[in-house]
């Protein structure tokens, strides 16, 4: 059943996840509770909060890899959590995530080049020698060389993987890119480069950005809009000019000042050990 | 509990030219090497540096530049059978440590603690914060087991923690991101250190948790005079909460400066390099970001000359030989044909030099 925007790639509407209580935690919240966004491919969408403020969850959801537990995600009017074999390929060809540990997310035992190469045979449908050439132009967009991904995931350094993620990622062409914390471990000197493609290859192919990041900087340079989430909840929502220099949620300005603080010395500032700053927010 | 307002006691300018007699840690000529396949791969290259006591000290630069490699030979935690570690003295509070007799096991230094990145690997998962806590305490001071529980709680309480009755029962696994770093640099700092090595202690944190826990860092080695070590690749990081940084690539210091002026006074391509290529909030405005060019292939040694010459934007003739370090006063220099050039210019003409 087609809902709501017409252009929409992906649609979220109140999406809850509760993961339950625990032993240990028996006043835990759900994860992600109540979100609701809809995804076309103009969407550069950035998604800031703290650890354990759910963006990871959302995005885990809106691919697929949890299920919601009430709400539902649409792909072109589809549920995303309940699709026929063939909707799935369609969908896993148009909606890709990249996530931050790309050492656990690329298989040990084949070369990068098998892994970067899988994806554009089994969602493309095309053969070997079509695909090579793929991933061989996919790898020169991510500034890779074509033998460097004839090594194991092993063989390679932490910067150079996160780039052959993405060129795995961007092999299919995708018309929306989920990242999850895609630059959060890498190089100052490379998260700009990686950063800078991603734009690029959403710009120059109209695809849609959701990047998930608890950068605030990196976020609002990639992203037009951005949402701020705390406890599974979006808290400030709005342009990156308006979150940036208009925040009206106190976590949103405590987040920014830690940014615009970190510019310069703290040091004479500080007068003692108050309580921790997330302890004094919540 | 009680924080000094206003820094330290110290003149800053005293620090940086410390002399050997009283630093608290006294590195010269460092190399570490690693034998592999096709020869020796030099992880660290003839590094030398001193702490004074009290003093923070932040190292930065990429990852493969050789700062960890720096600290955990120091630390003598670096046991890889394949490294081979060089030096002409590792001095620690007056005592020779580069020659000592190397083990398998790493070796623990009194008075030299480390905070790592990934509190929840290092932390073991198998005794409670407050027993760890408690055989730190116990093994650094003659107390009991019972002022040992006292002090440990005390503790937890300085790092921010206000349910340390909890947090004392609890298991590394059972507590937050955050609280696990907490908890950390309470070990670390329980053993009353002389110098503390932080290796990235903020990076898997978001910035609002970040912020804390380095002014946690910077307050509590304040209030101990424990000198602090500070290894981030986050250069706006290091220049916010150290008084003086070394900057490394490829296993060298190629620069050394004041942290909190270095934005105007870096004078190494790479050091204002890596300055620009930070994201600021001020980015959004930005089409493209600064990067320092990478080579598709990673690798960047040249052979011979400077070893940041294949990225570098102003590399000229001068650069096929490599730049010794040029003292810039005050104990800071940089390994540069630049900065050769403007020192040169500056003692010819020093009503202009800058």
């Amino acid at each position: 059943m087609p809902i709501g925007n017409e252009m929409a790639i992906v649609e979220v509407e109140d999406v809850t996840k509760d993961f339950g209580k625990t032993r240990a935690n028996s006043k835990r919240r759900p994860a992600v509770d109540g979100v609701s966004l809809t995804i076309d491919h103009t969407t550069r969408l950035g998604v800031v909060g703290e650890s354990g403020s759910g963006k990871s969850t959302l995005a885990r959801i809106i691919v697929g890899l949890e299920t919601p537990t009430s709400g539902r995600v649409a792909y072109r009017g589809i549920s995303v959590h309940h699709m026929t074999p063939s909707d799935m390929r369609e969908f896993r060809k148009n909606v890709q995530m990249i996530s931050q540990d790309t050492s656990s997310s690329f298989d040990p035992t084949r070369t990068l080049r098998d892994s970067v190469r899988r994806p554009a045979q089994e969602l493309l449908g095309v053969d070997k020698s079509t695909a090579d050439a793929l991933v061989d132009e996919t790898l020169a967009l991510v500034g890779i060389a074509p033998w460097m991904v004839d090594r194991k995931p092993t063989d390679v350094s932490g910067g150079q993987r996160q780039r052959i993620a993405i060129a795995r990622s961007l092999v299919v062409k995708p018309a929306l890119i989920l990242c999850d914390e895609v630059v959060s471990a890498l190089d100052v000197s490379v998260q700009g480069t990686v950063l800078n493609l991603l734009k690029k290859y959403c710009d120059e192919n109209k695809a849609g950005l959701v990047f998930v990041s608890h950068g605030l900087p990196a976020t609002a340079f990639v992203s037009r809009d951005v949402v701020v989430m705390r406890h599974g909840v979006i808290v400030e929502q709005g342009s990156v000019d308006d979150v940036i220099n208009h925040s009206k949620n106190l976590y949103t300005k405590v987040l920014i000042e830690a940014y615009r603080g970190s510019a310069r010395p703290l040091i004479a500032k500080h007068t003692s050990v108050g309580p921790p700053l997330e302890e004094a927010v919540r | 509990m009680r924080t000094k307002t206003e820094g330290t006691h110290r003149d800053d300018d005293a620090a940086t030219s410390t002399p050997a007699s009283t630093a608290v840690l006294d590195v010269e000529n460092l190399t570490v090497r690693y034998k592999v396949a096709d020869g020796d791969f030099t992880a660290v290259d003839n590094v030398s540096f001193r702490v004074a006591p009290g003093e923070r000290v932040a190292i930065v630069g990429e990852s493969g530049s050789g700062k960890t490699n720096t600290c955990l030979a120091i630390a003598g935690v670096l046991t890889h059978p394949n490294a081979v570690i060089e030096a002409d003295a590792i001095t620690f509070q007056g005592t020779s440590i580069a020659q000592r007799k190397r083990k398998r096991l790493p070796q623990r230094i009194p008075g030299l603690a480390m905070v790592f990145q990934d509190a929840s690997t290092s932390l073991d998962p198998v005794w409670t914060v407050g027993s760890q806590l408690v055989d730190i305490l116990r093994a650094t001071q003659q107390i009991s087991y019972k002022n040992a529980k006292a002090k440990a709680a005390e503790w937890l309480l300085k790092v921010g923690m206000v349910d340390h009755q909890r947090v004392m029962k609890s298991r590394p696994y059972e507590l937050s991101g955050g609280m696990r770093q907490r908890v950390m640099v309470a070990l670390a700092l329980a053993g009353s250190p002389r110098l503390l090595i932080a290796d990235e202690p903020t990076s898997a944190l978001d910035a609002t948790l970040s912020r804390d826990i380095m002014q946690l860092l910077v307050a509590l080695t304040t209030e101990m005079s424990t000198g602090l070590i500070l290894v981030t690749h986050d250069i706006h990081l290091a220049q916010a909460f150290t008084e003086r940084m070394l900057v490394m690539y490829g296993g060298r210091i190629v620069e050394e400066g004041a942290s909190s002026t270095l934005d105007t006074t870096a004078v190494h391509p790479y050091t204002q390099a890596l300055m620009r290529s930070v994201p600021t909030l001020e980015s959004a405005d930005l089409d493209v970001l600064p990067t320092i060019p990478i080579s598709a292939t990673g690798q960047h040694d040249p052979a011979g000359g400077c070893s940041f010459l294949p990225r570098c934007d102003k590399a000229h003739d001068a650069c096929a030989v490599p730049p010794q370090r040029t003292e810039l006063g005050g104990g800071y220099g940089a390994a540069c044909w630049l900065a050769a050039a403007e020192s040169e210019l500056a003692l010819t003409a020093p009503a202009k030099g800058a």
